[in-house]
């Protein structure tokens, strides 16, 4: 069996979620609670402030219908699902049809997209009579080859995600759709992580270094200089919104109805377990727990766990998914590149 | 101004219908707005109270809350 690389940088977590302990970033206390847990668990009642959360999920669905109401658009389309051909995704697809909705369903491949994605995505619009588009990208490529060979401390997620967002709504403004729907969960709302800024920081200064030295990704500097000033220039009419912050969520629920009535299918490897990432996945996974301790993986099963989503058996066995040598190969040699390269 | 920016918080976030919308009510720790929100709200401010909020001044914190919110305001018509 192949060794788990993981194991290398492995560490004490929270005693109630997963969360590492990261010295400075995510300190755990002597009863073993990570700075998350701490705020959310022992503040007393009394001092804790209503939160969305905390409403019923009636009401919650009551809004999110609303929402849909008040942003979908009266073109060809009333709005546009960015499926990633996960789980998540595939239900928003799903959802969207359910209420009705006249989804464009947009299916980017990042160049490292596994077979899995695609054959999730056809037979799912094919069911469900939906129209999609494929846009297949080289830039991720071509920016990743550089980053990596800088060996600076980058978060690839999150790199990729700025240039996908970017994408996404270029087609929504080509298409005059004004609602994006996005299968992300509670745990990935990004801007809420304050776990999550301090990696993005670095991650994006080094990122602009690198684009600022290479003249061919010069044309990227202003979307990473701050990528929310860059969405708000660019895209301020564009709303995006994910069901999973309405709806409840039940992993095992979705997987079982997309299963049978999309012909859904998780990948039969990919990081972590059950998911359907792409390919380089493996490298940034590797990656941000070497260099930043975790990343939005943790962070998500985190919240996950504190919102009673998901038990903390469950995400600390997703969470220690193996990566393997060959894991990381596979996705660099796409690349030109190994992992003696980059390390 | 603590109640125009309350009547445009409730006219443009369905998520704070029938909440109690006090001066320090975190909305984007409560999860009540995120970015996304925070981008057309932005617009609906800036017509409202007539100023323009430059974009390098931007920072997502300072619409945590109808107090802080008044005080990037306060800042852009001064």
């Amino acid at each position: 069996m192949e060794k788990n690389l993981l194991l290398e940088f492995s560490t004490r977590r929270c005693s109630h979620c997963v969360m590492p302990e990261v010295k400075g970033h995510n300190d755990l206390d002597e009863n073993g609670l990570c700075s998350l847990c701490r705020k959310e668990l022992i503040l007393p009642d009394e001092s804790k402030q209503a939160q969305f959360n905390d409403m019923s999920s009636e009401r919650k669905k009551e809004i999110f219908l609303k929402k849909m109401q008040r942003f979908k658009t009266d073109g060809e389309y009333d709005c546009l699902v960015a499926v990633s051909g996960g789980k998540d995704s595939i239900m928003t697809l799903y959802i969207a049809h359910e209420m009705g909705l006249r989804p464009l369903a947009l299916f980017i491949d990042n160049g490292f997209a596994l077979p899995e994605m695609y054959d999730n995505i056809r037979s799912a619009a094919d069911k469900l009579g939906i129209e999609w588009l494929t846009y297949r990208t080289n830039r991720m490529k071509a920016l990743f080859s550089h980053l990596l060979k800088s060996r600076k401390n980058i978060y690839y997620c999150r790199v990729c995600h700025i240039i996908l967002e970017s994408t996404i709504k270029d087609i929504c403004k080509k298409y005059g759709i004004r609602l994006i729907l996005g299968g992300y969960t509670k745990g990935q709302s990004y801007l809420k992580q304050e776990a999550l800024s301090w990696i993005f920081e670095e991650s994006d200064r080094n990122t602009l270094d690198v684009i600022r030295s290479v003249p061919e990704l010069r044309y990227l500097e202003e979307m990473f200089t701050d990528p929310i000033k860059y969405s708000i220039k660019n895209y301020r009419e564009i709303v995006q919104i994910s069901p999973f912050k309405y709806l409840d969520y039940d992993e095992d629920m979705i997987i079982a109805e997309i299963h049978e009535k999309l012909g859904f299918r998780l990948p039969e490897h990919s990081w972590p377990a059950h998911s359907t990432n792409c390919s380089f996945n493996y490298v940034s996974q590797y990656l941000a727990v070497k260099q930043f301790g975790y990343s939005q993986h943790e962070t998500e099963f985190s919240d996950l766990v504190r919102s009673g989503e998901m038990s903390r058996e469950r995400a600390e066995e997703l969470i220690n998914t193996p990566i393997t040598d060959d894991d990381l190969s596979v996705p660099l040699s796409q690349l030109g590149l190994t992992k003696n390269e980059i390390i | 101004m603590k109640d125009k920016i309350r009547e445009i918080l409730l006219a443009n976030i369905d998520e704070l219908d029938g909440v109690d919308l006090t001066d320090d009510l975190e909305l984007i720790t409560g999860g009540y707005i995120d970015s996304f929100d925070i981008i057309g709200l932005i617009s609906e401010f800036e017509d409202a109270f007539d100023i323009s909020i430059p974009l390098e001044d931007l920072e997502v914190g300072q619409f945590d809350t109808v107090n802080s919110i008044e005080k990037v305001i306060r800042k852009f018509q001064n």
